[in-house]
């Protein structure tokens, strides 16, 4: 298995949760979790990167926070997209996309040389 | 469990940041080390380490919320109150050395004033309120007018009310002569100009 990466530069994580966040509410664990499954152990998500990227995203009307109760009882926050937020998710999945595609065309030339 | 809320609590605590907001981190972060907890258990683990594992780096978590965080408490009035104060002050120095290098110090320093007094944030607030959906005002539709906004004119405004003022003071005093130095608009430019390009970019975004 190839080795997790843990820093993931910081458009590139706010795209990846805006992504997450299409498809369903989550709060902040579950959303990293989400994300380290689909990367299948090759990234790991950290919390002091995690929680900023989403209060920013909140500070920047992209998603929206509220509280639910956890089966125990205790206060969990849950974040949604706003409508300006699934705006900005399709954005930031095409531009993400789009230096992706760069990158393998690029480095891929260089690797064949 | 109760050490690990303890530990958390001194953390939160610790953070300069608004007490409103420390409680939210708070309850967030004690969410976060319960869920690896129990995600510890389920997997045969030690939910102790897993939960002290669940914090990660502290001192990089700190950086990034007190960074953050003071943004959020920053109001349409305070966002005022700032643009005020650092437009009189911006009046005051263009006033006094306007002149000085073709203008090129005033406008120097008023940049200076205009971003030492901006809300924390300034940029983020900006683009929340121009990709916010539009509002429907009395007479069109448009983007709410957050905290950014209202900084941004008063702090271009405000300094040539304050000049106006000026040479209506000086006029009444017989004095005639008003010469307005190149620097009085470079703030107003630069707000302008800062205003297109976050409008072009949410729209781009609207658009894509």
């Amino acid at each position: 298995m190839p080795r997790a990466r843990d820093v993931v530069p910081r458009g590139a994580l706010r795209a990846l949760v805006l992504a997450v966040l299409e498809e369903a509410d989550l709060h902040g664990y579950a959303i990293g979790r989400k994300l380290e499954e689909r990367a299948r152990g090759t990234l790991r998500i950290r919390e002091g990167s995690l929680y900023p990227a989403l209060h920013e995203l909140e500070l920047e009307g992209a998603v929206e926070a509220t509280w639910k109760r956890a089966p125990d009882g205790r206060r969990r926050r849950v974040y949604s997209l706003t409508r300006a937020g699934r705006r900005s998710a399709k954005g930031a999945r095409a531009e993400w996309l789009a230096v992706a595609d760069m990158l393998q065309a690029l480095l891929a030339v260089g690797e064949r040389r | 469990m109760v050490v690990m809320r303890d530990e958390l609590e001194r953390f939160v605590t610790s953070l300069s940041i608004p007490a409103d907001r420390k409680a939210i981190v708070l309850d967030e972060l004690a969410d976060h080390v319960a869920c690896a907890r129990e995600a510890a258990v389920r997997d045969g683990l030690d939910p102790d380490a897993a939960g002290r594992a669940a914090l990660g780096d502290l001192a990089a978590l700190r950086r990034s919320l007190e960074a953050l965080e003071p943004a959020f408490t920053i109001t349409r009035r305070n966002a005022f109150v700032r643009g005020i104060v650092a437009s009189l002050l911006v009046a005051f120095v263009i006033d006094r050395i306007g002149f000085v290098m073709l203008g090129v110090v005033g406008a120097i320093a008023a940049f200076a004033i205009a971003a030492a007094f901006a809300p924390p944030r300034v940029l983020e607030l900006l683009r929340a309120d121009l990709r916010a959906p539009p509002i429907r005002g009395r007479f069109h539709r448009g983007v709410p007018i957050g905290p950014a906004i209202v900084y941004g004119y008063t702090v271009m405004s405000g300094p040539f009310l304050v000049w106006i003022g000026l040479i209506v003071y000086r006029a009444l005093h017989g004095f005639y002569l008003a010469d307005v130095p190149n620097s009085a608009f470079a703030l107003m430019a630069a707000v302008l100009g800062v205003l297109a390009v976050e409008m072009i970019r949410a729209r781009r975004k609207a658009v894509a």
